[in-house]
């Protein structure tokens, strides 16, 4: 297979690991989460920490996840407890992991390439695929328990999941926290990857979330069976797909970033547009469908 | 799910078709990099006109780096090397980067030429056969992209913007001998700029200077982290840092509002206002990588073998603007041999 493809679908692997971290916050939660710019290289930078401690890769890399959930605390803690709103409260954590991750190491750029990684195991995509499809199953798991259901219906309806006496805050601190330990999962994923962590791998890493998630749900019109977790999955894959042959079709380098983003555009207004004109379909799958409400599946 | 899987498909049918349409567009702007010899040498000298594939991964849009690419095309041309030359930027994503890099692993490209550190970590994560010649890169020992400076070991090696600060700081008591307080403002992001900070401390105290440097993390913080600096020092000093260098007229215009004598760590600083340099020009640090790249391609040399290097040819320049405006004299010794640049 082409060289660019794999490394393409590689790091859309890693991203969707991103993606669905910001699935949680973003389609489950209705939070526009802004930390993950500093957790992504907060996980890359704890991980390469931990690894240059002498500490076997696959404990690095998972103990990434951990303190990455750390972050996502810091966030919840911001707007649940201070109630700042959340998009600042997201700004102000990536802001104080700014300093944190140069602190981590003392500099901004960490070579990694004397140190073993996860990826010495076996085969870069083999590992990936089960890295990806372990944590989808566990995200799907999780999402069907009692404390899954909570977590889906406090983004839902709120004031719902107070009726039951339940504190709807510390569900958003939970999504929040394992939000936040996927994204610094996939840094430390990433820093392996490329061989090196370095300060700026978090800019715009957003923007990649978001348009992951955004195209994964093209996937969604039609469908109820396809999960939010492949979505993303899907998504990711297919994003970094695109921007692979954008590269290898040789366009100006200059255009690269406006590309993207018209990839964003072009899916949005494809979801939006669909809509309409499968709008007769749609009549008939309400009909069917006796209830009109959301099921819990769709997520 | 299946109609689903169909759309999308479609869907990334119909942007590749876009991409395909814009990539028409941009065929002759490919053409134009192509770098040809003149034919007479190659008529002498070559009798089968070999063409090189060489893949330029650079960074980020910056005047120093653009530079330092311009160099090393100009150097091949000069050095009668025929290349092909890719050019990508990854416009500061460092994924990016790397893609770029797998891409011209793929095309086997002879050579591939990176400019900046995460580009050239990039590339050294991307392939350990082809030869990787990197520019704009401080310290590439901290940065491991080779061994040594003498004997980089692997498929890698280049030149490194290590500035001769001795000599920069020298230029604050040659102009001024009562500067005692050199200023430098710095991004925290950048690995080069952190190494270079270091470095003026250590060398400060021999010269009798003291340094005192802020940090910034965002090119809006600059103006604020001048007007703080500026109340504390006796002078600035610009080291090669991509964002300062992106604003370095605000850091000259206010050093001149403060008639403040501003020392650059390249001739590109010079150009825009700062006072004086005797420093590296990226536009000859791409030549001297282009003889790099000569050395292995037309020689067959290992990358392993060349050793990386730093500036052989410093520059001394000043601005003859500046140097009115702080009413300095143009015959001041401290100027000798220096180009004037307006």
């Amino acid at each position: 297979m082409n060289s660019l493809i794999v490394t393409s679908i590689e790091q859309g692997l890693i991203f969707a690991v991103l993606a669905m971290g910001v699935f949680i916050s973003y389609k489950i939660l209705d939070i526009a989460d802004l930390s993950v710019e500093g957790t992504f290289p907060f996980g890359a930078f704890l991980f390469a920490r931990f690894i240059s401690m002498g500490i076997n890769p696959v404990i690095s890399t998972f103990s990434a996840f951990l303190f990455g959930t750390l972050a996502g605390l810091l966030t919840a803690t911001l707007f649940t407890k201070l109630r700042i709103k959340p998009l600042l409260s997201g700004i102000l954590t990536m802001t104080i992991l700014y300093s944190v991750n140069l602190k981590i190491n003392g500099k901004s750029n960490i070579p990694l390439f004397k140190f073993s990684s996860i990826y010495d195991l076996g085969s870069k995509m083999l590992i990936l695929v089960l890295i990806v499809v372990t944590i989808k199953i566990l995200l799907d798991w999780f999402l069907k328990t009692e404390m899954g259901y909570l977590l889906i219906a406090t983004g839902d309806n709120e004031s719902l999941v107070r009726s039951l006496g339940e504190d709807s805050n510390k569900y958003k601190i939970l999504g929040l926290m394992i939000s936040n330990g996927l994204v610094a999962l996939s840094g430390a994923l990433m820093a392996q990857f490329q061989g090196f962590a370095d300060i700026t791998m978090g800019s715009s890493i957003i923007v990649v979330a978001l348009a992951s998630i955004i195209i994964g749900d093209t996937i969604k019109k039609n469908s109820n069976i396809v999960k939010g977790t492949t979505r993303a999955i899907l998504g990711a894959v297919a994003y970094k797909i695109i921007g692979g042959i954008a590269i290898d079709l040789g366009l100006n380098p200059n255009d690269l970033k406006a590309i993207n983003a018209i990839i964003v555009i072009a899916f949005i207004s494809y979801n939006n547009f669909a809509i309409d004109i499968f709008n007769i379909f749609k009549k008939k799958e309400v009909d069917n469908n006796a209830n009109g409400t959301k099921t819990i599946e769709e997520f | 799910m299946k109609k689903g899987i169909v759309k999308l498909l479609v869907l990334l049918l119909i942007t590749m078709l876009v991409f395909t349409g814009c990539s028409a567009n941009d065929t002759p702007s490919k053409e134009e990099g192509t770098v040809t010899n003149g034919s007479q040498s190659s008529e002498q000298n070559v009798p089968e006109e070999v063409v090189f594939d060489i893949g330029i991964s650079q960074l980020a849009d910056h005047p120093a780096l653009d530079d330092a690419r311009r160099g090393f095309e100009d150097g091949l041309k000069e050095l009668g090397v025929n290349a092909n030359i890719h050019y990508q930027n990854s416009q500061g994503d460092i994924p990016t980067s790397l893609t770029i890099a797998e891409k011209f692993v793929k095309d086997k490209v002879d050579l591939i030429y990176a400019i900046a550190t995460p580009a050239a970590q990039s590339a050294k994560q991307a392939t350990s056969d082809i030869p990787i010649i990197f520019s704009a890169v401080t310290d590439p020992v901290d940065a491991e992209l080779v061994d040594s400076m003498e004997s980089p070991g692997g498929n890698v090696t280049g030149t490194s913007d290590l500035t001769p600060m001795d000599r920069q700081l020298q230029l604050f008591k040659d102009l001024d001998s009562n500067i005692k307080k050199v200023g430098i403002v710095f991004n925290t992001s950048e690995p080069n700029s952190q190494i270079q900070v270091d470095m003026a401390k250590e060398l400060a105290p021999s010269i009798d200077l003291e340094i005192v440097e802020v940090g910034i993390s965002n090119i809006n913080d600059i103006p604020q982290a001048l007007d703080s600096i500026m109340k504390k020092v006796d002078a600035i000093y610009t080291i090669t840092d991509n964002m300062v260098a992106s604003a370095i007229n605000v850091v000259s215009e206010k050093a001149i509002a403060n008639k403040m004598i501003t020392v650059g760590a390249e001739d590109s600083h010079v150009k825009d206002g700062i006072l004086v340099t005797d420093g590296l020009s990226y536009y000859e640090l791409g030549r001297q990588s282009a003889a790099m790249a000569k050395e292995i391609l037309v020689d067959g040399k290992s990358p392993a073998n060349i050793p990386s290097a730093t500036s052989e040819n410093t520059k001394k320049a000043f601005n003859g603007e500046t140097l009115k405006v702080l009413e300095l004299d143009e015959n001041n010794p401290a100027l000798q041999g220096a180009e004037k640049v307006q």
